[in-house]
């Protein structure tokens, strides 16, 4: 694989303050016209443009015009700082940064997978409209093979750094898994709302909802298919509930010692947690002496959540070292072919694709531009789904030894031959 | 073929070593690779203790309950089968690293134990049943108790709001704790009546005396207990989980009684036993 033809300028949360990364956060409609302007006559330019970076990434024979002149640019906007609000990298440090930003090793919360999906948008983008050609397409699977990898063997994006996602780490502390687990929400704001969001997306089916105003415990249950209780209720949905997440106004706690030992006898000492977000708080501290009951309130997931964040960042040092040794050895391999195989193999179809497509949409004219995106994606997730298969097939041949590689050149040659590339 | 055995275990120690460490080494670093090892090691170790046991049983037949190491084997044998069986279903783990350790020093105090010849008159059929299904028992004892011991250390991290620990859920642990401890109740309890049966049969009238059998009546007697205040719904789990606890070490200490020490009342029976039919 050759890195040697990377260049690679940015800007991130870092090194620029807001106002500089306002200047070059572009919108989703002005990305193309800064692409078209950034292209360099010979080889292809991405723009990852997200809220806390901006960067140009260029694959050249030699190092485009486009690269001096913004780094010209933003050497002039540096001179206003104290130390330079750009970062610039080249050829094997290219890559390398590459993979920082895709793991999460580079983001303001380490380990977030957001950036991934966000990064492989921007290369889709250049891909599709023709802003990168296929030497680009190694660099990109072999970025986000080492980045799935980084963050497979170190765990970095592993513990909730978000108070609302922290409840979720502490559930699956008790319970293996959430879908027959009842949840009982106490009250019917915003918090709840959110910490429901989060237990549907966790894969909980059975949610309740108790609160003193009935009509707003319905309003709240419609959105989430529940059932809805007064706070009467409450002793009752006790005896049912495996996570119970209370955020009421009361100023006196709801929940005690005492009430909840009788309950826990009723429920024959079955686990249950209790999450506690109000302030003041509504269950009283006591109930965390009784067994089987696991009670968490703000504080305790405050200082989870920085845990979590913690153990990330100690996560970043072994992260790098992984690094080091992984795009290293991808950049010595030399230059496979499998990347360029995969590469014309996607542009081919998408060749057909639009081609079909043409035809298609100059035979029906009435489609509206809504059904023709739906279209588009559907005939996109088709073929990207018969291509798993065969990619998958060449890639897990890459891994293989010197021994086996011989076998595996005939392969990618058959491969060639098989799809006429 | 008690040479061809003994040649067998000697292979099969080193490896139930190696073993061992890989699971030690498993439990302090959390590290998959180690787990990997450790478990083709004991599986190994596993294959290799099955021919010993059969070697035993094609020697001894069903006396090999009296051979005093052959009774170490078994039980590892046993216990290690239900700890694959468990294991594969409730896929916890880190549960080896408290079981494996302990078959493995069944193993080596095996090892280090006289093989003694059987005394086999008085090693009938309802004896080998009792055995067996006390070892079944006490291996589903060492599994909840495992799981009891797993689930105390798990609550105490999450009080301790400790996020580096990879212990399984809480609720996990309970349903395995539970579930064992239930399961083993019928098992030691239908021992228990057999092994009464035959000792009032076969040994002296103060065989109750007998350190081995009243620790193990002791035993079974706080077991219906711990097991009837469960059943109504009256202990929660941590406490279920101590007295899980004390049970098994109970219980083990009866083994281990039987084990250790020859019985003086066996001795005893057996002589009468000769000297009636002289």
């Amino acid at each position: 694989m050759k890195t040697d033809h990377l260049y690679l300028i940015g800007i991130n949360h870092e090194t620029a303050p807001l106002d500089v990364r306002e200047k070059y956060a572009y919108s989703e409609m002005s990305i193309q016209d800064h692409l078209h302007h950034f292209r360099p006559e010979e080889g292809s330019v991405v723009i990852i443009n997200t809220c806390n970076r901006t960067e140009w990434i260029f694959h050249a024979s030699k190092k485009p015009e486009s690269v001096e002149k913004l780094l010209n640019e933003l050497a002039e906007i540096s001179s206003d700082y104290d130390t330079p609000v750009f970062y610039y990298n080249e050829g094997l440090e290219a890559y390398q940064h590459m993979c920082r930003v895709v793991s999460g090793m580079n983001s303001l919360v380490p380990g977030e997978t957001q950036i991934t999906g966000q990064w492989k948008k921007s290369f889709e983008r250049s891909f599709e409209h023709k802003f990168a050609d296929n030497s680009l397409q190694e660099i990109y699977q072999q970025v986000l093979r080492v980045s799935k990898r980084l963050r497979t063997e170190t765990g970095l994006g592993s513990g909730r750094v978000s108070v609302s996602s922290a409840a979720i780490q502490v559930v699956a502390d008790i319970f293996e898994t959430f879908i027959d687990k009842n949840v009982l929400l106490v009250g019917a704001g915003e918090m709840c709302e959110l910490a429901a969001e989060h237990f549907v997306d966790s894969g909980v089916q059975s949610i309740s909802v108790v609160n003193r105003s009935l009509e707003n415990a319905q309003k709240l249950a419609d959105k989430f298919s529940a059932k809805a209780y007064q706070l009467d209720d409450l002793k009752i949905e006790l005896i049912k509930a495996d996570i119970v997440l209370s955020s009421t106004g009361s100023p006196t706690p709801i929940i005690d010692k005492k009430m909840l030992s009788s309950i826990m006898v009723k429920r024959k000492f079955r686990p249950i947690i209790l999450i506690d977000i109000a302030v003041p708080r509504d269950i009283n501290e006591d109930v965390s002496n009784i067994s089987d009951v696991y009670l968490y309130n703000l504080d305790h997931l405050e200082k989870l959540a920085e845990q979590n964040m913690d153990s990330r960042k100690e996560k970043l040092k072994y992260s790098e070292e992984l690094l080091q040794r992984y795009t290293k050895d991808s950049a010595s391999q030399g230059s496979s072919e499998i990347g360029t195989v995969i590469g014309s193999l996607q542009k081919r179809t998408r060749e057909l694709q639009d081609q079909e497509l043409e035809k298609l949409f100059r035979k029906f004219p009435d489609f509206s531009e809504q059904h023709k995106d739906a279209i588009r994606a559907s005939l996109h997730s088709v073929s990207n789904r018969m291509l798993h298969d065969p990619i998958l097939s060449l890639r897990k041949g890459n891994k293989k030894d010197n021994k086996q590689r011989d076998s595996q050149n005939s392969f990618v040659d058959l491969f060639k031959d098989f799809f006429n590339l | 073929m008690v040479d061809f055995i003994q040649t067998l275990f000697q292979f099969t120690l080193p490896i139930a070593v190696i073993s061992l460490v890989l699971f030690l080494l498993y439990s302090y670093t959390q590290k998959h690779y180690f787990f990997v090892y450790a478990t083709i090691s004991s599986i190994v170790t596993f294959l290799l203790l099955t021919l010993v046991n059969v070697g035993l049983l094609v020697e001894y037949g069903i006396s090999v309950v009296s051979v005093q190491d052959a009774r170490y084997f078994t039980f590892a044998w046993v216990l290690m089968l239900t700890y694959y069986i468990v294991g594969h279903v409730y896929r916890i783990r880190i549960l080896g690293s408290i079981i494996m350790p302990f078959a493995f020093a069944l193993l080596l105090m095996g090892s280090f134990t006289h093989h003694s010849i059987p005394a086999v008159r008085l090693y009938n059929l309802p004896t080998f049943v009792h055995v067996s299904l006390i070892y079944v028992a006490l291996a589903l004892l060492c599994i909840s108790t495992g799981s009891a011991i797993l689930k105390l250390l798990k609550e105490k991290s999450i009080r301790v709001f400790d996020i580096h620990t990879k212990l399984p859920a809480v609720n996990t642990l309970n349903k395995l704790m539970i579930s064992s401890f239930l399961i083993s109740f019928p098992f030691i309890t239908i021992s228990s009546l057999i092994g009464l049966i035959e000792a009032n049969n076969n040994l002296t009238s103060n065989w109750l005396k007998e350190p081995k059998i009243f620790i193990g009546l002791l035993s079974w007697f706080l077991y219906s207990i711990i097991f009837l205040f469960y059943k109504l719904g009256k202990l929660n789990s941590r406490k279920l989980a101590r007295s899980i606890i004390i049970v098994t070490v109970l219980f083990l200490g009866s083994y281990f009684l039987s084990t250790v020490y020859e019985s003086k009342n066996a001795q005893l029976g057996l002589k009468e036993v000769v000297q009636g039919e002289d």
